[in-house]
């Protein structure tokens, strides 16, 4: 078994799901959701937010404006549609569900 | 001190340094690749430009005079290189699809969600970028196509299946970053002549010099071949030498040509077929340098110093040789193709569309001209067709058979030229159910003309001649008086024709054969026969045919044709003539028997027909020839020739 591969595939599960919810929280725009993942401590590259957020938009779980920017050029701003607040809902419970489960067994003495 | 250039970078100003401007552009590109099959592309790109250009701006305002090297290697570690997004991408899963290594290995080829398509390569092209496509589509290295391709244009074929190809196929931007698949290179550190072989032992992991046996075999052949020659039939030793030695010379020259050469550690590695990442690069790199006294034997100390210079200076600066690779293969396809073949390109592409124009056109023109023919000259027709359904189902087939798509590809082609996109899909649907009514009526128009052949009737009577003089009977085909009163429906053909008062039909559907005779007589039997429907309407058919002929004592005479009554129409009648000679009498066929038009049709069942001209057993003697019967059949009696060899 491999630690890392473990890692990665948890860590795969939850990204989509913590991305979900930073814009849920506000809408942000990418390099906010960056810094804030930097700060809990949850390091991506931007290079594979920047897709992410694509083909969550091209799937119709994310919603975009334009907002002019005096640092250069316009940013995008993210916000969760209808169907991403069912989508992150989901994926909320699921996540519930999971770390009750996940902290049941693993605090579990006989 | 590097220069600087301000370049126009997502609506702003940017100085620069001229090589973080290389930089920035190669990154650009590598992402490009990269993201080649992503759905959003061009968006993302733009989202990570916009970004960079962000980045450029904070960086200037806080003071410094411009963009250094330094500054792009930071910013580009920042949002990942193309490798660091692949790693990443598979480690942290981005998106819905599930990331098993495999479906990695797919994505770099094609998305997933998506069915693979054939395209033509819009980055990677010599000519149209047909080979790249091709290769992509099949998985194979482009330079083994490119070979087939060159081969196949010896061919002849090879030149219209590219041009149509060329034509046919829609564009797209191919990921030349492919890290994962084996390619064809030379291999410039271990070459005799152009490194081709070596190469392709790389390609294929064998031992080079089995390779280079093979290329040199012609050159041994030869030699062996010349000594051999005595024992073996020189016609073989040519062959070999000419057939599969000259091919090999030509095949090691096309691969000299069309092969690159593998100068950097990736494609080196790619020509070993070993995952391009930075770790193999590396591991790639440091064995270079430390096993050199290893591949001292395989390398001459020459090419050991350059590649160890090389690997220096790749160890220097080889992330960056890694980042860039996908654009310096991209490059080198790009160099070799010149403003020459752009220039072909073009024309090419006119004479596709000009073939395809001429191809419709013709087609229409051929159904044109088929039409107009049934209509005016359709006696033929009715010669074939016995009732009213037939002829409908006949025009049913010549409009919904043929017509439509040819309409269609007219209408088609007008589209293409004009370049309208619009289209109705009910337009389609209506001429392809017009089109199935037209494949309809066409088998059923076929199965109902096969049914008048259902049963076959033969009716023979024979006549007794006289024992001519000399006991020599000479055969003659008589001219027939009133050629000029018959119409001749399609000159040299089997066809029958018609005289000009369109009551009766004239067929050459004859045939002579020779037999021995039971008795001491001549006979002349004449063989009538006619398909039909029914046996009876078969024997009434063969009952009508008309054939008359006589004999003017050692002349039998036999007419052109024989007649029918138009209304019998075409049920394959056919009269055989069968000469009856007795042991020891002679014969002689003139050579008018041959204005004869023998044709017979094999009906099997279900499967059509099967015209024929010639019967199988109507032809062991020549024309103008005395033959005597003999109890094993005909055999030659003329004296001066008798070189049976001697044909004419």
């Amino acid at each position: 078994m491999n630690i890392d591969n473990t890692q990665s595939q948890m860590r795969k599960g939850i990204l989509e799901f913590c991305i979900l919810s930073i814009i849920k929280r506000s809408e942000s725009y990418p390099s906010d959701i960056i810094e804030e993942m930097r700060r809990a401590n949850f390091q991506i590259l931007e290079g594979t937010l920047y897709p992410l957020l694509t083909r969550l938009k091209n799937a119709e779980m994310l919603n975009y404006r334009w907002v002019e920017s005096n640092s250069g050029p316009p940013r995008k701003y993210f916000s969760l549609t209808e169907k991403g607040l069912a989508f992150y809902a989901e994926l909320e419970s699921t996540w519930e569900e999971l770390t009750s489960a996940v902290g049941i067994l693993t605090q579990f003495k006989p | 001190m590097n220069k600087v250039i301000n370049i126009n970078f997502q609506g702003s100003i940017i100085p620069i340094e001229e090589s973080a401007s290389e930089l920035l552009r190669n990154y650009i590109q590598s992402l490009r690749q990269y993201f080649a099959n992503e759905e959003g592309r061009d968006e993302i790109i733009s989202d990570i430009e916009s970004r960079i250009a962000e980045l450029f701006l904070q960086r200037l305002k806080k003071g410094n005079t411009c963009i250094t090297d330094m500054d792009m290697k930071e910013i580009m570690s920042g949002i990942g290189h193309p490798e660091d997004l692949h790693a990443a991408e598979s480690e942290s899963g981005i998106g819905s699809e599930s990331t098993t290594a495999q479906q990695k290995t797919e994505r770099n080829q094609t998305n997933s969600s998506e069915q693979k398509r054939l395209y033509r390569a819009s980055n990677n092209q010599l000519v149209g970028g047909v080979a790249a496509g091709l290769a992509d589509y099949l998985g194979i290295d482009v330079s083994i196509l490119r070979v087939i391709m060159i081969f196949s244009l010896f061919a002849g074929f090879g030149f219209v299946v590219y041009l149509v190809l060329w034509a046919v196929l829609p564009e797209k931007e191919m990921n030349t970053f492919d890290t994962h698949k084996r390619r064809l290179f030379r291999n410039p550190e271990e070459k005799k002549l152009g490194g081709v072989a070596s190469g392709l032992a790389a390609y294929f992991s064998i031992d080079v010099w089995i390779l280079r046996i093979i290329f040199l075999s012609p050159i041994l052949l030869f030699f062996v071949g010349n000594s051999v020659n005595s024992w073996f039939d020189k016609d073989i030793t040519d062959f070999i030498f000419r057939g599969f030695g000259g091919s090999l010379f030509v095949i090691y020259f096309v691969l000299w040509a069309v092969l690159p050469e593998a100068n950097t550690a990736a494609e080196k590695l790619q020509m070993r077929g070993e995952k391009v990442d930075l770790e193999s690069i590396k591991k790639t790199v440091n064995e270079e340098m430390q096993n050199l006294k290893g591949r001292a034997e395989q390398w001459s100390k020459d090419a050991g110093k350059r590649a160890a210079e090389k690997a220096k200076m790749m160890q220097s600066d080889f992330t960056q040789t890694a980042k860039n690779m996908g654009n310096q293969t991209n490059t080198a396809a790009r160099r070799s193709a010149s403003g020459v073949s752009n220039a072909v390109g073009i024309l090419a592409r006119i004479f596709v569309f000009g073939i395809i124009g001429i191809l419709i056109f013709s087609l229409l023109m051929g159904f044109a001209g088929l039409t107009t023919w049934l209509l005016t000259g359709h006696q033929i027709i009715n010669f074939i067709l016995v009732d009213e359904t037939e002829h409908y189902l006949l025009w049913a087939t010549l409009i919904l058979f043929i017509g439509v798509p040819v309409v269609g590809l007219l209408m088609w082609l007008v589209r293409a030229v004009r370049g309208v996109q619009t289209r109705n899909k009910y337009v389609g649907y209506t001429f392809t159910f017009l089109h199935v009514l037209g494949w309809i009526s066409f088998f059923a128009l076929f199965s109902f003309i096969g049914s008048h052949f259902h049963s076959k009737s033969k009716q023979s009577s024979v006549t007794n001649l006289i024992t001519p003089s000399g006991n020599t009977l000479l055969v003659v085909v008589d001219p027939f008086e009133d050629e000029d009163l018959i119409e001749d429906w399609r000159s040299g053909s089997p066809w029958p024709k018609m005289n000009k008062m369109e009551d009766s039909i004239y067929a050459a559907n004859i045939k002579v054969k020779v037999l021995q005779s039971k008795d001491s007589l001549f006979h002349v039997r004449v063989v009538k026969s006619a398909n039909g429907k029914t046996f009876q309407q078969a024997n009434r058919l063969a009952e009508a045919i008309q054939y008359s002929l006589f004999q003017n004592d050692s002349v039998l005479h036999l007419s052109k044709y024989f007649s029918l009554s138009k209304k019998d129409k075409f049920h394959l009648q056919q009269v055989s003539v069968v000469v009856e000679v007795p042991l020891g009498a002679k014969v002689k066929l003139d050579r008018t028997i041959q204005n004869f038009e023998w044709h017979d049709i094999r009906i099997n069942t279900g499967n059509g027909f099967n015209i024929e001209h010639y019967d199988d057993e109507s032809t062991d003697w020549e024309y103008d020839r005395v033959y005597q019967m003999g109890t094993q059949g005909l055999s030659s009696a003329d004296i001066e020739v008798r070189d049976k060899g001697s044909k004419i």
